[in-house]
């Protein structure tokens, strides 16, 4: 059974209990935070070095949550931006733009060890790879994550109706994709 | 668009993806979920360690302010290079493997005792000389020639009686028969009709 968050919070704030909160939380969003990271990054040793990042940073600002949004919608919010910012870093350090990124990740898909996917699987990532950054993320967590766009929309702050048409485009885009590509 | 319901009938849209099982095709190593939470713990820790003792350290005066412009500096530097990373400058094929032997055999022929110059003779000295030997030569038969006119001149002016003075002061009885011969040789010589051949014999045998 999965501890509440009000209760993690709680012990959080107390200095005696601080750890172990810390290691609740760690044990109910781990795996979600990981896999969100790991469909924007591709890359299994990123996603890692990511969601340590994540983590570390969600230790140091905890005590500052404020408890009038989600706490998964924080986790999620940290853990998209240390991903994008990643992405930028890694576009700035090779000198190629955002789909030359995505023409990258879509190599290193090829070549991962940590993935077994079937062929279809293995095309519909790369039709993914294909899509803006914000439509890819929006497809990620409303097709993948099953997230509502009111959650959604509270991670990127962006509009529900904006969400929706994001979703739109990506899923139409992605359908082209899969019909005209070999 | 109607973007309300566009959540809702995507699949008619995009029956394809609609058809796709929902999967997730990425996975990790062996237990590393189970792992990850003590990574995450001994990250925790340290970065504890590091924030406690971030005052202890401290860095010289003004190091900031001149850490930003050493930055600049590398920067600039580094954005330079990329526009130019060579100086353009090259040189031929093996110059430098060649290079150290080509020195050492310039300090090996300086290090030689100095040979005597023989310094090349430029053509114009050479007519200059010709031109001086000419003139030398020229100058000289002139004035030889002038010479010998000035002699014939002057012998011309002597008296017979200077001349006989002279030979009586200055000839020996060695100049007999040079004179003899002379005279001999230049037979038709005109001696004037005063003289008879005997006359001049007896003169000459008992004067010289």
């Amino acid at each position: 059974m999965q501890t509440e968050d009000s209760e993690i919070l709680q012990k959080f704030a107390d200095p005696k209990t601080r750890s172990e909160a810390f290691n609740l939380l760690l044990k109910k969003y781990q795996q979600k935070i990981y896999w969100h990271i790991r469909r924007l990054v591709i890359n299994h040793d990123d996603a890692d070095d990511l969601i340590q990042e994540v983590f570390i940073k969600v230790w140091k600002n905890l005590a500052d949550f404020r408890s009038d949004s989600q706490l998964y919608t924080w986790l999620y919010r940290i853990a998209t931006n240390e991903s994008i910012s990643f992405l930028n870093r890694k576009k700035l350090k090779n000198n190629i733009s955002l789909d030359e990124v995505g023409y990258e990740l879509a190599e290193s898909l090829a070549d991962s060890t940590y993935f077994d996917g079937d062929q279809a699987q293995m095309k519909l990532q790369k039709a993914l790879l294909t899509l803006p950054e914000k439509q890819r993320l929006v497809f990620n967590m409303k097709y993948f994550d099953d997230l509502k766009y009111e959650e959604i929309s509270a991670i990127l702050g962006t509009s529900v109706g904006g969400l929706k048409a994001s979703y739109h485009l990506a899923v139409k885009k992605v359908e082209h994709y899969l019909l005209n590509t070999d | 668009m109607d973007l309300e319901n566009t959540g809702k009938n995507w699949e008619d849209e995009a029956p394809l993806l609609a058809g796709m099982k929902v999967k997730n095709p990425f996975t990790v190593p062996e237990n590393y979920f189970a792992e990850l939470g003590t990574q995450v713990n001994s990250l925790r820790i340290v970065e504890d360690a590091r924030f406690n003792n971030e005052d202890e350290f401290t860095v010289p005066e003004n190091y900031f302010k001149g850490l930003i412009s050493e930055i600049e500096t590398r920067v600039a530097g580094q954005n330079i290079q990329k526009i130019a990373s060579t100086d353009g400058f090259s040189v031929q094929k093996n110059y430098f493997s060649n290079l150290p032997q080509i020195i050492t055999d310039q300090i090996n022929t300086n290090n030689q005792p100095p040979k005597a110059v023989v310094k090349q003779i430029s053509a114009n000295f050479l007519k200059y000389a010709a031109a001086a030997c000419v003139t030398l030569v020229l100058g000289s038969v002139i004035v030889f020639n002038s010479q010998n006119k000035t002699l014939d001149s002057k012998m011309d002016k002597l008296s017979d009686q200077e001349i006989v003075n002279y030979l009586q002061m200055n000839s020996d009885i060695g100049d007999t028969p040079l004179i003899i011969e002379s005279l001999s040789l230049n037979s038709n010589m005109a001696l004037g009709d005063s003289f008879t051949e005997a006359e001049l014999e007896k003169y000459i045998d008992t004067t010289l």
